[in-house]
């Protein structure tokens, strides 16, 4: 791992069109500022785990019937107004 | 279902790229978003390129008509937005063996420009969204 030393109101390049800049800085944590271009992603790395994660399980589970999921949702709606909480969900 | 999106067809204008790719999918950046009546509310979304993907979607607003993401004006930017009425927004279902527990992704909604035909999954840093808000009740 590349590490370098930088100073609130400086910057680093990673190659062509990411810019990073060191914006304050105190105790415990540090404020960065990032320009990158849209084919960059640039995310805080616990959210990204956190919907990295949620589309592989969304992605790999079997392929469901969508029209019996169709019929559910239309039946959960028309009946949600009127309908008692459940409380046994297994 | 397999191969569906080969037997459906579709035109290269329907095709919608995702320049910053699916996280955990980065292969995949162009995707086809299908939807039946049969099918409605949800619709499918279906890789063409690189890796073959699949994902089922629903627009959020359909069961949670209070959900408010907010979107940055340099993710606008990326989608090169100029009118709001260009976005489509989808969440990415996650279908559990139990139908009536399938949960949608209310932290990580899918932005489509309809005009551009450029797509972006946007991170929604906010504590009453989370990955897994269940759909039916």
């Amino acid at each position: 791992m590349l590490v370098l030393t930088r100073r609130p109101g400086e910057a680093i390049h990673i190659g062509d069109g990411i810019v990073v800049t060191i914006l304050e800085v105190d105790a415990k944590s540090c404020r960065i500022g990032i320009q990158a271009p849209p084919s960059v992603a640039v995310y805080r790395e616990e959210v990204y785990r956190r919907i990295q994660e949620e589309n592989r399980r969304a992605a790999t589970a079997a392929p469901p019937s969508l029209e019996a999921m169709a019929g559910l949702f239309r039946q959960n709606d028309s009946s949600a107004p009127s309908d008692p909480p459940i409380t046994d969900e297994s | 279902m397999g191969h569906e999106v080969d037997q459906l067809g579709y035109m290269p204008e329907d095709v919608i790229r995702f320049p910053s790719g699916i996280p955990g999918f980065e292969g995949a950046r162009e995707f086809v978003v299908f939807t039946k009546p049969e099918h409605e509310p949800f619709h499918w979304m279906v890789s063409v390129n690189g890796p073959r993907v699949q994902f089922v979607l629903i627009n959020p607003l359909q069961f949670r008509p209070e959900y408010d993401p907010v979107i940055s004006s340099s993710e606008l930017r990326d989608l090169e937005v100029r009118d709001p009425k260009e976005l489509l927004l989808y969440t990415i279902v996650t279908v559990n063996a139990d139908m009536r527990l399938s949960t949608a992704n209310m932290a990580g909604p899918l932005f489509v420009n309809i005009r551009t035909r450029i797509g972006k999954q946007i991170l929604v840093d906010d504590p009453r969204w989370t990955t897994s808000e269940r759909i039916l009740h």
